[in-house]
């Protein structure tokens, strides 16, 4: 369970296979959130596959049902026929605060029975509300945090924070199933809900024995598992948090962008993006004809080499490479020259298509 | 504009091809100085006249011989009637020709390089500056080798660039034939505060960044190569950065390109080099390993 979830954290899809265990002896509820992982582990690593090859990569609304889906099928697999799990569950009925009827018409009973007549201690009670209350609410949230932080694992602070609160939830439900557990055990003696047997001690006892019934630790167990569910709460406000920073601090990162957008169709419009262009073309279509530029070359020793092999083409060329000299060397161009240039690189380029149908040159052929 | 008014002046006057000129001037320009690497009788003495004359300035020549002592140079001081006074040797002059600079001793030698470093010379405890421009012209024969003291590197990382006048063609051979006195009727066509506020435009003109980048990519070849002992020092690509600038400013222009790059990578850099025995014995050299890199390294401009 632990390299699963050790694998979960690396966003490694097959993290499932390690967590499915304990997802069959969680039950539906449990196959359900290994879907869900599953389903968010796919996404996360098309994700990071798509930034790899420098896509972007978004996610449509749609795409998110497929965890939805996936879960839910996974849940559906524990109606298949197999084999029952070795822990029975008993009815999820919030722990009852109150001493039992069956109690005091049967004092001789009070040990086995596990609830105290003035109900568990303030504190136990709390944490018991909150158990009840926050263990759904916090699977719920967990499920509504985990959809912002798609892909973005790796941006936090610590790589997998985000599935903390899943594991916590995950033990505040263990905790809490390990309660009813132990709490049952006690109330089958009485006849109470969990009808199936459980393996405890107890079960193996004559009911009419007194037990040391799991009290204590049925107090504690419930404690703990309230006591989780808060962290898994106070967890997720705190992650909710991070990631609302980050997603503060990636908004002038996508403001950057944005502006790098537009400064560089801005550059590709400025006068000396267009002379640079047109030497570039110039040079492509002279390539073209079999006269490459060398790339020791400077402009000016390869206006020098192929000017006597193409007389016609020597005055264009050599009027653009002056125009492009000043652009490339001096960071200076205006409107006017890069007209020119364009007007020159039309010229050169249709002087070089009347020489290819005379023939191609060959480099060096000089 | 600078370069063709001293092209006109010296036309027809001293064998000498355009980019040799245009490289002197340069030279001149960045604040550097130059050696002259040729046979004996191919006008290194004539060219280094006629320039001191056109450029309007003062002019000496040193004749270095193996006894010559550096107060020869620099001056002496010397007792009369009661006073020490100070004889100003020849390099107090604004054009120094240094003729056969490898006939000296490296006493002698190491001499010039307070003036040609710092344009002063320290004499007694007391520094004397040298008039502004400060131009020195070596020459050096480079065929004898019996009674001459190979410059030390120290020395040659002070001239900016080293030159070879080179053989004359027919055309100009004649020229100079029918010329029986070449010096005569040249006239200054400028002067030393012209030069001296040329010399500040140089620094003006801009050298981009990734032409830099190709100027220490070339060097950065040279040094990696097993060949090469000593590879081009931070002095040299400095020297060679100031003068792409002033070549670039005698062709007017206010950027410096990668062909004024080489240009003065390939004259400011192979005296600088330093290979080793093996590389020398089998056949390497200095220029041959220059023109290499410059064939290597890629120059920045559009790639098609």
């Amino acid at each position: 369970m632990l390299y699963g979830l050790f694998l979960a954290a690396k966003k490694q899809p097959f993290s499932s296979l390690f967590l499915l265990p304990i997802a069959l002896w969680l039950g539906p509820l449990g196959l359900f959130l290994l879907g869900l992982l599953h389903g968010f582990s796919l996404l996360e690593e098309a994700h990071r596959r798509a930034q790899e090859r420098g896509e972007g990569f978004w996610t449509p609304l749609s795409a998110l049902w497929f965890p939805g889906i996936l879960g839910l099928l996974l849940a559906g697999l524990a109606f298949l026929p197999l084999p029952p799990p070795t822990f029975p569950l008993p009815a999820l009925n919030p722990p009852s605060l109150q001493a039992s009827p069956e109690a005091k018409s049967h004092p001789g009973e009070e040990v086995a029975y596990q609830a105290p007549e003035e109900g568990f201690s303030p504190w136990v009670a709390f944490l018991n509300r909150a158990l009840v209350y926050a263990q759904p609410l916090a699977l719920f949230l967990l499920l509504l945090a985990l959809l912002p932080l798609l892909g973005r694992g790796e941006r936090l602070p610590c790589r997998g924070l985000h599935l903390l609160p899943l594991v916590l939830a995950l033990l505040a439900l263990g905790l809490f199933l390990l309660y009813l557990g132990t709490l049952g055990g006690g109330e089958s003696l009485l006849g109470g809900t969990p009808t199936a047997p459980m393996p405890a001690p107890s079960q193996e006892n004559s009911p009419k024995e007194a037990i040391p019934g799991p009290r204590r630790l049925g107090e504690v167990g419930m404690a703990l598992a309230g006591l989780s569910a808060l962290v898994t709460l106070g967890l997720l406000s705190l992650l909710a948090l991070l990631v609302w920073r980050h997603r503060e601090g990636e908004r002038p990162e996508a403001d950057q962008e944005i502006e790098a957008k537009s400064l560089r169709s801005f550059r590709e419009a400025l006068p000396q993006s267009r002379v640079r262009r047109a030497y570039f073309q110039a040079l492509k279509a002279l390539k073209a004809l079999g006269l490459p530029r060398l790339a020791s070359e400077g402009p000016l020793e390869y206006l020098e080499r192929i000017s006597p092999l193409l007389p016609g083409l020597r005055e264009s060329l050599s009027e653009l490479t002056r125009l492009y000299l000043p652009v490339r060397y001096g960071g200076k161009a205006g409107e006017e020259e890069a007209e020119r240039a364009e007007a020159l690189l039309e010229d050169i380029l249709r002087l070089c298509s009347s020489a290819v149908s005379k023939g191609p040159f060959r480099a060096g052929s000089s | 504009m600078f370069l063709s008014r001293i092209q006109r002046a010296l036309s027809g006057r001293v064998l000498l091809r355009e980019e040799t000129l245009r490289l002197s001037l340069a030279t001149l320009l960045s604040g550097g100085h130059l050696l002259l690497e040729d046979v004996p009788g191919t006008g290194k003495t004539t060219f280094a006249k006629a320039l001191a004359r056109v450029l309007g300035l003062s002019f000496s020549r040193i004749q270095m011989t193996p006894d010559l002592l550096p107060q020869d140079l620099t001056g002496v001081y010397f007792y009369r009637e009661g006073n020490l006074e100070w004889q100003k040797g020849p390099i107090f002059s604004q054009v120094l020709l240094v003729d056969e600079l490898n006939r000296a001793t490296p006493r002698t030698q190491s001499a010039l390089l307070e003036a040609m470093g710092e344009g002063q010379v320290t004499l007694e405890g007391k520094t004397h500056p040298l008039p502004e421009p400060f131009f020195v012209l070596a020459t050096q024969n480079p065929v004898e080798e019996e009674g001459t003291y190979p410059l030390p590197v120290a020395q040659r990382d002070r001239f900016t660039a080293r030159l070879s006048l080179g053989h004359p063609d027919e055309k100009a051979l004649l020229q100079a034939l029918k010329e029986k006195e070449p010096l005569e009727g040249l006239e200054a066509v400028t002067q030393g505060e012209e030069i001296l506020a040329l010399r500040q435009e140089v620094r003006r003109v801009g050298v981009t960044e990734e032409v830099l980048d190709y100027l220490l990519a070339l060097a950065g070849w040279l040094r990696n190569r097993e060949e090469v002992r000593l590879g081009p020092s931070p002095r040299a690509l400095l020297q060679v950065e100031r003068l792409a600038q002033a070549l670039a400013f005698l062709e007017e222009r206010p950027f410096t390109i990668p062909e004024d790059i080489k240009e003065a990578f390939r004259a400011a850099i192979p005296h600088r080099l330093i290979l080793r025995l093996e590389a020398e014995l089998s056949g390497a050299s200095p220029e041959g390993l220059v023109a290499e890199a410059l064939r290597a390294v890629p120059a920045p401009v559009e790639r098609a």
